[in-house]
């Protein structure tokens, strides 16, 4: 950490103490952390590859209801200190709980970690910002409720931040955004509004009905930096009566192409009704073995290595899998009808659990399309030693032509540069998010210089053939948005318009999505 | 000296670990222990140092061990004065490294944050159960 005092941007020491003394007596003493340079220090991005000083925090502070996050942006806006929000601050690849801009303070939203309702007979739950998925399926456990979370891959990530920032998990109601419904958000000014049904003076359909009427406005509280939520509704799964998770392993590079036109019309017809996720080589190996493992010299794992490897963890080039959900009779047909269409690919070898006792990577793939929240994932960081990532992520048709046009150029764009494909696909109701791991050795200097380079070409292939990313690591949430630039950056406009007309003060997560608050929208 | 409270271990490298980080947080708490020493691989390292950080603990000495083309290298960073010998005992004691590093642990004790580097390397094949690259480390509560 440096020894310098961050402070806000045109903000002096002085006026930053007396912003600070406010903040402790609005949140208590121990909830403004400041000099507690560990704790600081944990708001940190410490996955980047550049320099983590361009993203450090000023200080951080953890209101415990609504009325103390009133409380901090009433002192904010007084002092023009610019908050940067966060639910439980472990979106690790794409920035952890690190603001875009150095000096902003964290607004640390963890200690509203209250699950205020689970509704069984209606199936959803409304939770506040600092409930994480391991938190929310305990409590389910707990009470024996036959309901099932939705988790992203790291358990302790927060419910309202993944769907906040459109995140996806692996039972059917993957996308978390589409099962989510209602919100409740302070307004930067300090007002509260409930958006849907929870507008209304009874409230007696929030959360299960969407929309209410006119403008459906929760979307532009995702991803974006308009309002600070501090309750929101998501829908639950009813436990099936029965569950199957398989794993169809294929054998060659360009099976993707194949794998992809024949999933497309199983999960569009719901026949797949879970994320459908195609998993690469090395991510599906690097959770139960290193590339030391297997290969000792520099650069990108050599084809031999990589062919010894997939033969004796007996998976392949991509690795397919899904779960059948439901009474047994629907499973066994649904099960017939996949396996014969997947069937058609050379070399497909199917699976389900019996045939992959202790393999950490079923295992953990397995309880996450049954809702249970696991950490195992991370074990993918240690393919390279001392391993941290950036996530590049893209979107695309469900096409075959979409699929391997991505893969090569990713694939070729990351042996340039020196690093492994780490890649899985994953289909959602009629798009293709492509996960591309960069895992690079934090202690290599060169590596950290090489994958920024690798993520700008990245992020300009992509562009040029038609492909937008769908989340992005603060680096790059400007480059991102530049290349949402339709019809003279017409949506970058109105986004600006909306700032401009709900945070006036630019008091909320300056450079959130690229979206910056003044004249110019622009850093 | 900590196992009094709590220690666990697992050789699976697909282990995980929110079993083990749950059972350490809630036990490591305002009461808990001052120190918690580890073995094991980088991402376990990382989610133990942000699972602890917002109580306090930080960083006093760590070390990392990686095997490449037939050697081992060893780096240490800490506070511990004594950090060349222990370098120089962990060099000498091979393939049982990881027991000396363990051995040494009193002296690795300082309450200060990280200051000296040594790199130390000795010949050494990777024995065949290793994933190559360990973490040995100590957080102590500030």
């Amino acid at each position: 950490m440096a020894d310098r005092q961050i402070l806000p941007e045109g903000i002096g020491a002085a006026a930053f103490n007396s912003a600070c003394d406010e903040l402790r007596a609005v949140v208590g003493p121990q909830w403004l952390i400041r000099d507690n340079a560990e704790h600081l220090n944990s708001y940190r991005d410490s996955f980047s590859p550049s320099d983590i000083d361009a993203n450090a925090p000023s200080a951080a502070v953890a209101p415990k209801d609504v009325t103390q996050v009133q409380g901090v942006l009433a002192v904010a806006r007084q002092y023009r200190i610019p908050l940067w929000t966060v639910s439980t601050g472990r979106n690790y690849g794409y920035g952890g709980a690190a603001p875009r801009k150095a000096g902003c303070i964290v607004l640390d939203l963890k200690r509203m970690n209250r699950i205020i309702e689970v509704n069984e007979k209606h199936a959803f739950a409304v939770v506040e910002p600092g409930v994480s998925f391991q938190e929310l399926y305990q409590y389910l456990q707990r009470r024996d409720i036959k309901l099932w979370p939705d988790p992203s891959a790291p358990a302790w990530g927060g419910v309202v931040g993944n769907t906040a920032d459109r995140g996806v998990g692996y039972t059917p109601y993957g996308e978390h955004f589409t099962v989510q419904c209602g919100m409740q958000v302070v307004l930067a000014d300090g007002s509260v509004i409930e958006t849907g049904m929870g507008a209304t003076a009874s409230s007696a359909a929030k959360n299960i009905y969407k929309y209410g009427r006119g403008p459906w406005v929760d979307g532009i509280f995702t991803q974006s930096n308009f309002g600070v939520i501090t309750q929101m509704g998501v829908w639950l799964l009813p436990e099936p009566p029965g569950y199957r998770p398989y794993m169809v392993t294929f054998p060659r590079e360009d099976d993707i192409h194949q794998i992809t036109e024949l999933v497309r019309p199983l999960k569009i017809n719901m026949l797949i009704p879970n994320a459908a996720t195609t998993v690469g080589l090395i991510w599906e190996a690097a959770v139960k073995t290193t590339k030391a493992q297997y290969y000792d010299g520099d650069g990108v794992m050599p084809e031999s290595a990589r062919k010894k490897m997939a033969q004796d963890l007996d998976i392949g080039n991509w690795n397919f899998y899904g779960a059948l959900y439901g009474p047994e009779p629907i499973m066994d047909n649904n099960w017939k009808i996949i396996q014969e269409r997947l069937a058609e690919v050379a070399g497909a070898k199917f699976y389900f659990a019996d045939d992959r006792k202790n393999d950490a990577a079923f295992d953990y793939r397995a309880k996450l399309m049954r809702g249970i929240p696991n950490m195992t994932e991370f074990g993918l960081l240690n393919w390279v030693g001392a391993g941290s990532h950036i996530d590049f992520s893209p979107i695309s048709p469900i096409t075959g032509d979409g699929a391997l046009q991505q893969f090569h150029f990713m694939r070729d764009k990351c042996h340039e540069f020196g690093f492994d494909y780490i890649g899985e696909f994953l289909i959602g109701w009629r798009d293709m998010h492509h996960i591309l791991m960069l895992v690079f050795d934090r202690n290599s200097d060169a590596q950290k210089v090489a994958v920024q380079e690798l993520f700008e070409v990245l992020v300009a292939e992509a562009s040029s053939k038609g492909y937008g990313e769908y989340r992005t690591h603060l680096e790059y949430m400007d480059t991102i948005a530049d290349s949402y630039s339709w019809n003279d950056n017409a949506l970058s406009r109105v986004n600006h318009a909306l700032k401009s007309a709900l945070d006036p003060t630019g008091i909320l997560s300056p450079g959130k999505s690229g979206i910056w608050p003044g004249k110019s929208g622009k850093t | 000296m900590f196992a009094n409270f709590f220690a666990t271990r697992s050789v699976n490298p697909g282990c995980d670990p929110l079993v083990f980080l749950q059972e350490l947080h809630a036990l490591v708490d305002d009461d808990g222990p001052e120190r918690v020493f580890g073995l094991t691989s980088s991402s376990n390292r990382f989610l133990v140092e942000q699972t602890l950080a917002p109580l306090g603990f930080r960083r006093t000495y760590w070390g990392e061990h990686n095997y490449a083309r037939d050697r081992l290298y060893h780096q240490f960073g800490g506070a511990s004065p004594s950090l060349r010998k222990i370098a120089t005992d962990v060099c000498d004691a091979q393939g049982n490294w990881a027991a000396c590093i363990a051995g040494s642990l009193e002296q690795l004790v300082s309450g200060e944050t990280v200051r000296r580097q040594v790199s130390v390397q000795v010949e050494l094949q990777r024995p065949t159960n290793s994933t190559g690259f360990l973490c040995s480390w100590l957080l102590e509560r500030a």
